[in-house]
C-alpha cells in the first residue's frame, strides 16, 4: 500500500502504456515509436527540467513559454540576417539568461510574488517577440537548412535504431539538472530554500542569490527550448512557445506526487512529461480528436494529483 | 472590592480525565472558576494546558468529566454550546481576518445586522462594534478601520471585543478563556490588554488566564492553579506566593540542584565588542562579552531581546553601529556570520530553524554544505555523514538515524538538532533565543548541560529567555533590556528571581 501511494502515478503511467499497447499492438510498443515520443517531448522536457529547479526553490515561472518564443525569434532573425548559426544560438541563450535573471531580481530584490512577476514578464516577453518579428512567422529560406536538418536528424545507435538529436539535448539537460539538484551544494541549498526560506536565511544560506540562479537556469532552459522549436519546425513564430508553460508546470505537479513530502523532483517530472507525451502519441494513433485529447489530458493531470493528495492526507 | 462577597462559582470541573491511547494527559482535574476573579492556569509546555482548553472549548472529548455551570450540570459537547453557556475563547493564534474592518471582525461568528434581509446594515454594525469597544474603555480604535492597519496588540483587543459583543439572541459571556494571549504582544500592548482584563473582572466576569510567564501572573491574577504532568499540583490564592514556589510547583524541582554550575573560570579575553548598535527596534546598544562567558538578555516582551540577537546574526538591517569579533570588525550578514563561527538558534524552531520536510542530516549540516563541499561545489555526503554522526552524539539526539525526517522528532529532539547545527564547527559565539521553549523537562536538562559544556570549552554564549530560573543559574551576567535599550548589566551571583523580575519591571512601572 505504501508503495502504491508513493508510486501510484507510476502505476497509472504503466496502465496508460499497457492500454495503448493492447489497442495498437503493432505500432505502439516499438523502439521506433518510443524514439519518436522522446523526440516529441524533448522540448517540453528541457523546459520542465529547468522549471523543476525553480520549483524546488519554492517559486515558479509563468514566463517560460513566451520566453521560448522570444529566444526562438531572436535566433531566427539573427540567422536570417546572415549571422553565423553559433552566434545566433549564443545571443538567444544570452537573451534567455537575461530574462531569467530579470525574473529572479523581480521576486527577490523587488519582492514581487513569483506569480505577479512572471505574469508580467510573460506579457513583456510575448510583446518583445512580436516586436522583434514584426508579428510575422519566419520560415522557408530565412531559416538555414542545417538548422532544420538538425531538428529532424538523428545519430545511429545500432542497426536501425537512431537517437534524434533533440532527444540527446533533452538527455544532456536531464543529466546536468540531476547533477545540479542532487550533487551540488547550491542544489541542496535550493532544496532548503524551497522547504523553509526563513530558516534557510537565518542558517546563513544565500537565499536571494539562489533564487535568482534558479530563474536564470530556467531562462537558459527556455532559450534552449525556443531554439529547439525553431529547429524542429524550421520556422519561428512569435507565439510558438505558448503551450510549453502550462504543460511544464503540469509535469512538475504530476511529478511532485512521487515524493512523500510533495516536493518537486526530477524523476517525477520526467514521468510527468512522459505521461503527457504518451497520451498525445497514443491518442493520435487511436485517431482521437486533438480537442478530446486535451480534455483527457486535463482529467488525467487532475486525477493524478488528486489521487495522491487524497491518499496522503488520510495518513 | 465590594463584589468580593457576592462571588459565586461560575464553572466547576470535577474529575476531568483525558488520555490519548495509553498516555494520560489529564488526570482527575478539578477546577473552579468564580465570577469577578482572574484565575491563572500555569504549567510548562506539555503539562496539559492546551488539552484542558481544547476540552473546555469542546474540540476534544474528555474520558471522564463532571461539569457544572452556575450550579447546573452540563455537558461540554461541542463548540457551538459555548455561546449558550457563555464562555468565550481567545486563542494564542488570533482568528481574525485582516482584510475586513474592525466592526466585521468584532461581529465575526455572529449575525451581522441586515436591512431587508440581504443588505448589510453598516450603520448598526459600526455602532454595535463601537459600543462593545466603549464598554471596555477602548476609545481610540475606529470600528471602520481595516484590521490590517492596527498593530498586533490592538488586534488582540478587537478580538476580545468580539467576545464582549451583546446582540439579541446571544448570551453575554461570563467566562473568558485566554490562551497565552501575550505571546505576540509588546510591553505597552500587554499593559493595555491587562487593563481591559481587569475591567472585565470589575464587571463581575471570570477569566481563565493560561500562561507560563510568571511575571504576568503576579501582575494580573487572583488565584492560580498549577498543572504538572496532567495533574493539578497547586491550587490557591496568589497572595503571599513567591515565584520560586510557583516554579517549583511547575517543574517539580528545586532550582539549585538541577542546573549545571560553572566549573571553570571565564578568561578575560574580549571575544565580542558591540558599539552603538541601532535599528528600527534597537537604540544605541553597546556591550562586550568575554571568551566562554554566558551572557543573558532579560527584559519583558518587546524589550528588544530577540531583535538584538537577530541584529547580531545579521537577520535585520542596522542603521548604525559596529560589531567586532575577536578584534576584527565584521559586517553582519547571515551568510557572513555563520562563516565567522557565529551560530544562532532562533526563537521559533519550526518556522525559523528547521526545514521540516528534510532529514536530521540535512538540517544539522544546513549551514555548512559549502564549507564541507568538494572543490566548494559538490555536495560531500560522506563527510557530512561523518560529522553529523559525531555532532548528534555530542547533543545526545534520540533518532532512528541521521536520515530520519525531522518532523517525526519530538520538540526536544528537534531543538537538539538545532544545537547540533550550532555546535558543528565549535563556534566562537553562540546566540540562543529561548533555547528551551517547547521542550520537555528531560530534554531541558540536557540542553542546559550542552550550553554549560559549550561555554566551558570556550564558546561565548548570548542567550535570551523568559524563564528566569534558567537565566539566573546559567548566565554569568545579565543585560536588562527595555524598549530597545540596555538599562543595566547585573552579575548573577546572589541574584534571585524576584530581584531580576523587579529590575525588568522597573521602567514600565515608572512609565505607568
Amino acid at each position: 500500500m505504501i508503495l502504491f501511494r508513493r508510486y501510484g502515478t507510476l502505476f497509472g503511467f504503466i496502465l496508460i502504456v499497457l492500454f495503448f499497447w493492447i489497442q495498437r499492438p503493432d505500432t505502439f510498443m516499438t523502439a521506433r515509436n518510443w524514439l519518436n515520443i522522446t523526440q516529441q517531448v524533448s522540448i517540453l522536457c528541457v523546459v520542465s527540467f529547468t522549471m523543476t529547479v525553480v520549483m524546488v526553490g519554492g517559486d515558479f515561472d509563468l514566463s517560460v513559454g513566451s520566453m521560448a518564443s522570444l529566444t526562438g525569434i531572436i535566433g531566427a532573425v539573427l540567422m536570417q540576417q546572415g549571422n553565423p548559426i553559433l552566434v545566433a544560438i549564443g545571443i538567444s541563450l544570452l537573451a534567455g539568461l537575461t530574462g531569467g535573471i530579470l525574473n529572479g531580481l523581480l521576486v527577490t530584490f523587488a519582492r514581487l510574488s513569483a506569480f505577479v512577476a512572471t505574469l508580467g514578464t510573460l506579457t513583456l516577453f510575448g510583446g518583445l517577440a512580436l516586436l522583434t518579428s514584426d508579428g510575422k512567422t519566419l520560415f522557408g529560406r530565412s531559416i538555414p537548412e542545417t538548422v532544420g536538418d538538425f531538428g529532424r536528424g538523428s545519430v545511429p545507435l545500432f542497426e536501425e535504431i537512431r537517437i534524434p538529436y533533440l532527444t540527446l539535448i533533452a538527455i544532456v539537460v536531464l543529466i546536468l539538472v540531476a547533477i545540479l539538484l542532487r550533487q551540488t551544494v547550491v542544489g541542496r541549498q535550493l532544496h532548503a530554500v524551497g522547504g523553509n526560506q526563513e530558516a534557510s536565511r537565518l542558517a546563513g544560506i544565500p537565499v536571494a542569490k539562489l533564487r535568482v540562479m534558479a530563474f536564470a537556469i530556467n531562462g537558459i532552459g527556455a532559450g534552449v527550448a525556443g531554439l529547439m522549436l525553431v529547429s524542429r519546425l524550421s520556422s519561428a513564430n512569435p507565439t510558438q512557445g505558448e503551450g510549453l508553460m502550462l504543460n511544464a508546470i503540469a509535469a512538475v505537479f504530476v511529478g511532485m506526487t512521487f515524493s512523500e513530502e510533495g516536493e518537486p523532483n526530477l524523476f517525477g517530472t520526467l514521468i510527468g512529461v512522459l505521461i503527457l507525451g504518451v497520451l498525445s502519441n497514443g491518442l493520435t494513433q487511436l485517431r482521437i480528436d486533438t480537442y478530446v485529447q486535451q480534455i483527457l489530458t486535463g482529467i488525467i493531470i487532475i486525477a493524478a494529483v488528486m489521487f495522491s493528495s487524497l491518499t496522503k492526507n488520510r495518513n | 472590592m465590594s463584589s468580593q462577597s457576592r462571588n459565586f462559582s461560575l464553572l466547576e470541573l470535577n474529575g476531568l480525565s483525558k488520555s490519548f491511547g495509553k498516555v494520560d494527559v489529564l488526570k482527575d482535574i478539578s477546577l473552579s472558576l468564580e465570577s469577578g476573579s482572574i484565575h491563572a492556569l500555569l504549567g510548562e509546555n506539555g503539562a496539559g494546558k492546551s488539552t484542558l482548553i481544547k476540552i473546555l472549548s469542546g474540540v476534544e472529548k474528555p474520558n471522564l468529566l463532571k461539569c457544572k455551570v452556575r450550579g447546573e450540570e452540563i455537558e461540554l459537547e461541542h463548540a457551538r454550546n459555548q455561546n449558550v453557556i457563555g464562555i468565550r475563547f481567545i486563542h494564542q493564534e488570533l482568528q481574525i481576518i485582516p482584510h475586513l474592518s474592525v466592526a466585521e471582525n468584532i461581529l465575526l461568528g455572529h449575525h451581522i445586522p441586515r436591512k431587508a434581509g440581504i443588505f448589510v446594515d453598516w450603520r448598526k454594525a459600526y455602532s454595535i462594534a463601537q459600543e462593545s469597544m466603549d464598554s471596555l474603555g477602548i476609545t481610540d480604535i475606529n470600528a471602520k478601520e481595516k484590521l490590517s492597519r492596527l498593530n498586533v496588540g490592538d488586534r488582540m483587543l478587537v478580538k476580545l471585543c468580539g467576545a464582549f459583543v451583546s446582540l439579541p439572541g446571544i448570551k453575554e459571556a461570563d467566562l473568558y478563556v485566554l490562551d497565552e494571549p501575550t505571546a505576540s504582544l509588546n510591553g505597552t500592548e500587554t499593559d493595555r490588554l491587562f487593563k481591559v482584563l481587569k475591567k472585565l473582572k470589575e464587571h463581575g466576569k471570570s477569566i481563565l488566564y493560561v500562561s507560563h510567564r510568571l511575571d504576568e501572573i503576579f501582575n494580573l491574577a487572583d488565584k492560580v492553579s498549577v498543572l504538572r504532568d496532567g495533574e493539578i499540583v497547586l491550587k490557591c490564592d496568589l497572595e503571599g506566593l513567591s515565584s520560586a514556589h510557583l516554579t517549583e510547583a511547575m517543574t517539580g524541582r528545586i532550582l539549585d540542584k538541577s542546573l549545571p554550575k560553572r566549573r571553570t573560570k571565564i578568561e578575560i579575553d574580549k571575544v565580542l565588542d558591540v558599539k552603538d548598535l541601532s535599528n528600527e527596534r534597537l537604540k544605541a546598544i553597546s556591550f562586550s562579552a568575554q571568551k566562554g562567558e554566558i551572557l543573558g538578555l532579560a527584559g519583558l516582551i518587546g524589550s528588544g531581546r530577540t531583535e538584538l540577537l537577530r541584529a547580531l546574526i545579521g537577520a535585520d538591517k542596522l542603521f548604525s553601529g559596529e560589531i567586532q569579533l575577536s578584534g576584527k570588525s565584521i559586517k553582519p550578514i547571515t551568510t557572513n556570520m555563520w562563516q565567522k563561527k557565529v551560530s544562532y538558534i532562533p526563537e521559533e524552531r519550526r518556522t525559523q530553524g528547521l526545514v521540516m520536510n528534510q532529514s536530521v542530516l540535512f538540517n544539522t549540516a544546513l549551514s555548512f554544505f559549502k564549507k564541507e563541499a568538494i572543490y566548494k561545489i559538490f555536495f560531500h555526503l560522506k563527510l557530512l555523514l561523518q560529522k553529523t554522526t559525531r555532532v548528534v552524539k555530542q547533543v545526545n539526539l534520540k533518532a532512528t538515524g541521521v536520515d530520519q525526517p525531522i518532523w517525526q522528532l519530538s520538540g526536544g529532539n528537534q531543538q537538539k538538532v538545532m544545537f547540533a547545527r550550532a555546535l558543528w564547527n565549535q563556534p566562537d559565539l553562540l546566540l540562543l533565543d529561548e533555547p528551551t521553549r517547547g521542550v520537555d523537562v528531560g530534554a531541558k536538562q540536557e540542553i542546559y548541560q550542552i550550553i554549560r559544556e559549550a561555554s566551558e570549552t570556550g564558546t561565548t554564549i548570548i542567550m535570551a529567555s523568559s524563564e528566569w530560573t534558567e537565566m539566573i543559574s546559567l548566565c554569568d551576567r545579565i543585560l536588562v533590556l527595555s524598549d530597545g535599550k540596555i538599562i543595566e548589566s547585573v552579575e548573577t551571583d546572589g541574584m534571585t528571581e524576584a530581584i531580576l523580575l523587579k529590575r525588568c519591571y522597573q521602567p514600565t512601572t515608572k512609565a505607568a
